[in-house]
């Protein structure tokens, strides 16, 4: 669409005096709200898509603790075959036995430097590192351990990991469920101020059709209409709303909360973003040509 | 209500239709316009049986009806020019062809100054021309003119008579309503009688006596 069609639609002089209704003088304010929710909803679904896939391509760690047994220590060839067992699970890339020194490291911080760590029971810490973007079935390695190390324990917070990109993919699911109820109460409100322009024009749409307009002529009026103001909120609340990300990244960025991730938008995203208005003021055309048909059929 | 009406125009008639207030005048030119559809009877426009027309079908006869209404009915966010221009914009003419004929059909109505002016700037005389010069801007098949010279001076009212004299010789079938005689009588045309929602009679009206010997 050229800048003079753009300019055109925007600066509309209409048969219908359509900038009249009390309603439609709000339409551009309404679209300019709804607009800009939306476009929040859909960075945020976007930012939780981009999370959730982060999270997914990260490779899944999860430390299992075998048994102490103080009096008779794990031997290698015991621990050879546990970490066999565990190679030959789907998805496992690396197992590893903790050496005592990392166990000590881990330890440390509940212990102290100077503890002498040789007269305590350490656990024997294996760690598993899954292919990056593998999900393990949380079945899988409880069962296995219960075979060949019976007794062996699975660090909770390691085991929970995967439940980090399903809560992502959760809260993209619901912010596009969100943006979707957003468009469609969009459509709502139009197709509403649409029929009581018609009612209230009642009489011009009378005269236009007697001096031979036809049904299409009449609608695109009403279509026209509402894509202009549309498109004019909709830029509005666009700008508005990514003057609000702008500042909610920055802010983010500059106190980030552990656990979190980093809220990434790329340009695919940003793009994605701009079409929101666009889309909402092709929406908005399509429902009031549509709703004015319908009435001016109603009316007969 | 109507009842009782058997009219034919002819292409290129002129008519008069006269009748007290309330007589049905105004309900006949609704009929006719294809704003009233029948209750019951056969209305046939332009060879075409109305009762059987589609949505399609009537706008397109539409198109070829002029109509000055009583009210005037002139959309008032459009200025003088838009207002006289939109038969002919619905009609998809090129907007060369809609500045050149509207623009000289103003300038002949004297209205060239007042073109850019909507009407609520307008004097009730100019509003009235503005909706004689809508009506007959697409140089309609058939023209239906409620009272168009009730509120124009009697030099205007002359003038536009000669309009749409000049529309009934290019072959539109003209029917003015009015509720005064001297009109019918100085220009000869039959005249329709209407009273209680019934034509009661068609009659040429005798031309006015001369006062000077």
């Amino acid at each position: 669409m050229s800048g003079a069609r753009v300019a055109a639609i925007l600066d509309l002089e209409l048969d219908l005096p359509l900038a009249d209704t009390p309603a439609s003088r709000f339409l551009a304010w309404i679209a300019a709200g709804l607009i800009g929710l939306a476009v929040l909803a859909l960075a945020l679904a976007l930012a939780a898509d981009g999370a959730a896939w982060r999270i997914a391509r990260e490779p899944v760690m999860v430390t299992v603790a075998l048994p102490t047994r103080a009096e008779q220590p794990f031997t290698d060839l015991e621990l050879g075959t546990v970490t066999q067992a565990l190679r030959r699970l789907p998805g496992v890339a690396q197992v590893r036995v903790l050496a005592a020194q990392d166990v000590g490291r881990l330890v440390q911080p509940w212990l102290g430097t100077d503890a002498t760590l040789s007269g305590l029971p350490l656990p024997c810490l294996i760690e598993i590192a899954y292919e990056p973007g593998f999900r393990p079935d949380p079945t899988m390695l409880p069962a296995e351990l219960a075979t060949a190390a019976p007794g062996a324990t699975i660090d909770p917070e390691t085991a929970d990991a995967p439940h980090l990109d399903r809560a992502a993919r959760v809260l993209r699911d619901v912010s596009l469920g969100a943006a979707g109820l957003i468009f469609m109460a969009m459509a709502v409100v139009v197709a509403a101020v649409t029929r009581m322009s018609l009612d209230l024009h009642q009489a011009t749409v009378d005269l236009l059709r007697l001096m031979g307009a036809s049904e299409d002529h009449v609608g695109r009026q009403f279509e026209q209409h509402a894509l202009a103001n549309a498109l004019r909120g909709g830029l509005a609340g666009f700008a508005a709303a990514i003057l609000l990300l702008a500042v909610a990244v920055t802010l983010l960025s500059l106190c980030p909360v552990p656990g979190l991730p980093d809220p990434e938008l790329h340009l695919r995203d940003w793009l994605l973003l701009g079409c929101v208005p666009v889309v909402g003021a092709l929406l908005t055309a399509l429902v009031a040509r549509r709703t004015a048909r319908w009435g001016l059929r109603r009316i007969g | 209500m109507l009842h009782d009406i058997d009219l034919r125009l002819a292409a290129g008639s002129f008519h008069f239709l006269m009748g007290p207030s309330g007589a049905g005048k105004t309900s006949l030119l609704r009929l006719l316009s294809l704003t009233q559809p029948p209750s019951r009877g056969r209305f046939v426009l332009f060879g075409r049986e109305v009762a059987q027309l589609d949505r399609a079908q009537s706008t397109v006869l539409r198109k070829r009806i002029g109509v000055v209404f009583q009210d005037l009915r002139l959309l008032d966010h459009l200025s003088a020019f838009d207002n006289v221009a939109l038969p002919l914009r619905l009609g998809g003419a090129a907007d060369e062809q809609v500045s050149t004929h509207v623009v000289d059909l103003l300038a002949w109505l004297g209205l060239g100054e007042a073109m850019e002016r909507k009407p609520p700037e307008l004097s009730m005389g100019q509003r009235q021309l503005v909706a004689v010069g809508r009506a007959v801007v697409g140089r309609p098949s058939l023209l239906l003119a409620d009272e168009p010279t009730s509120n124009v001076d009697p030099a205007r009212a002359r003038r536009l008579l000669h309009l749409l004299l000049s529309l009934h010789r290019l072959g539109t079938a003209v029917l003015f309503a009015t509720h005064h005689e001297r009109l019918p009588r100085e220009y000869g045309f039959p005249v329709l009688q209407i009273a209680g929602g019934c034509l009661t009679g068609q009659r040429v009206l005798p031309a006015p006596v001369p006062l000077s010997p």
